[in-house]
C-alpha cells in the first residue's frame, strides 16, 4: 500500500496502517537519529519519540510536504534538542567513547551501477564511518546536507551558526573525509 | 571532491541496521500510549505542525531557501512581460498603419 492511502486510513484511526508506515520509516528514522547523536540507545529513544509525536498527531497532517519530509524535519529538531540537552549535562568526551560502537550499514535501494562495484559500496561504509567519527561541529551541518538534504540558511538556523561558518564547516569537514579516504587506500 | 559527493549521494540510500527490533519497540510504545507521551506535543511541536499546514510558510521557505532560483525566476517573468508589450505594440503600430493605409486610397476615390 502506497504512502498517502496509509496515511488517509492512520487518520482514521486504523492502526495497522499506522504500523505499516513505523515499518516503512523506522529505519530512516533510527539512522538519522543514530548519525546525529552517536548513540544507540539515544537513536532509539528518538525513534520512538518521534513516532508517538507522529501518531499523537497524525490527524492534524495536511500532507503538504510529504511524509518523509515532515518525519525527517521532525527527527532533525528532536535530535538537535537532544544534542542541546547534551552539552549541558554530559562530559563531550563521554559521547565520543561511543563512536567505536559497531554497526551494520544497509542499502534499502538496489542500484545496479552500485551492486556491480563492491569497491563503491565499501567506501560508502567507509565514508560514513567518517562522518561517524567527525566532531559534532563538522558532522552536523555535513548530515544535514548532504544526507539530509537541508539548505545552508536552514543548517544555519538550526545549529545557531552563521551561513558563512557553516559552509566552511561542511568544506571543510569534505576535505577531512576525502584526505582520511586516501590513508585508508 | 566529486568523489566524495557521489560517495555522500550513495550514502543517502543507507540505513543503519539497529540490533533490536526497532519496529516492536515503537509498536509497542504506541500501543501503550499515557498521558506522559501527550506531554510530547508541546508548543514547540504545535508550532512546528502548524507551519507544515501552511502553503504560505512552506512557498516563504521555498524562496528563503533558494533565492537565486526566484529571483531568476521573477527576472525571468519581468523579461517575459515586457516583451509581450513590445511585440503587442508592434501589433497595434503595425495595425494602425494598416488602417491609414487602408484609409489612404479610399480617401482618393472620394476626390475622383
Amino acid at each position: 500500500m502506497d504512502e498517502r492511502a496509509l496515511i488517509a486510513k492512520s487518520k482514521r484511526g486504523d492502526k495497522a496502517a499506522f504500523e505499516e508506515l513505523v515499518r516503512q520509516f523506522s529505519k530512516y528514522v533510527y539512522t538519522t537519529a543514530f548519525f546525529i547523536l552517536r548513540d544507540t540507545h539515544e537513536a532509539e529513544d528518538v525513534s520512538q519519540e518521534v513516532f508517538v509525536k507522529v501518531y499523537l498527531s497524525v490527524k492534524g497532517f495536511r500532507g503538504l510536504s510529504s511524509f518523509k519530509t515532515w518525519i525527517r524535519k521532525l527527527t532533525v529538531n528532536t535530535c538537535i534538542d537532544k544534542l542541546r540537552l547534551r552539552s549541558k549535562t554530559k562530559d563531550k568526551k563521554v559521547s565520543l567513547e561511543k563512536i567505536t560502537e559497531e554497526y551494520e550499514v544497509v542499502f534499502t535501494r538496489f542500484d545496479q551501477s552500485l551492486e556491480k562495484s563492491f569497491f563503491n559500496k565499501e567506501t560508502v561504509k567507509e565514508v560514513l564511518k567518517i562522518v561517524v567519527s567527525l566532531d559534532e561541529s563538522y558532522r552536523i551541518p555535513l548530515i544535514l546536507r548532504d544526507l539530509q538534504d537541508y539548505s545552508y540558511r536552514e543548517i544555519s538556523e538550526l545549529t545557531g551558526k552563521p551561513i558563512g561558518t557553516v559552509k566552511t564547516n561542511i568544506h571543510r569537514a569534505r576535505k577531512i573525509i576525502k584526505d582520511k579516504l586516501k590513508t585508508y587506500r | 571532491m566529486n568523489n566524495i559527493n557521489k560517495y555522500l549521494k550513495i550514502a543517502k540510500d543507507a540505513v543503519i541496521q539497529p540490533y533490536d527490533d526497532i519496529d516492536k519497540k515503537i509498536i509497542n510504545r504506541i500501543s501503550n500510549i499515557n498521558k506522559r507521551d501527550e506531554k510530547l506535543l508541546d508548543n514547540e511541536f504545535l508550532d512546528y505542525l502548524k507551519k507544515n499546514n501552511s502553503r504560505i510558510y512552506l512557498l516563504i521557505e521555498k524562496i528563503k531557501n533558494n533565492p537565486a532560483f526566484f529571483a531568476a525566476l521573477a527576472i525571468a517573468g519581468v523579461f517575459i512581460i515586457v516583451f509581450m508589450a513590445f511585440i503587442f505594440k508592434i501589433f497595434l503600430d503595425e495595425e494602425k498603419i494598416g488602417g491609414d493605409n487602408h484609409q489612404l486610397p479610399s480617401s482618393k476615390d472620394d476626390t475622383q
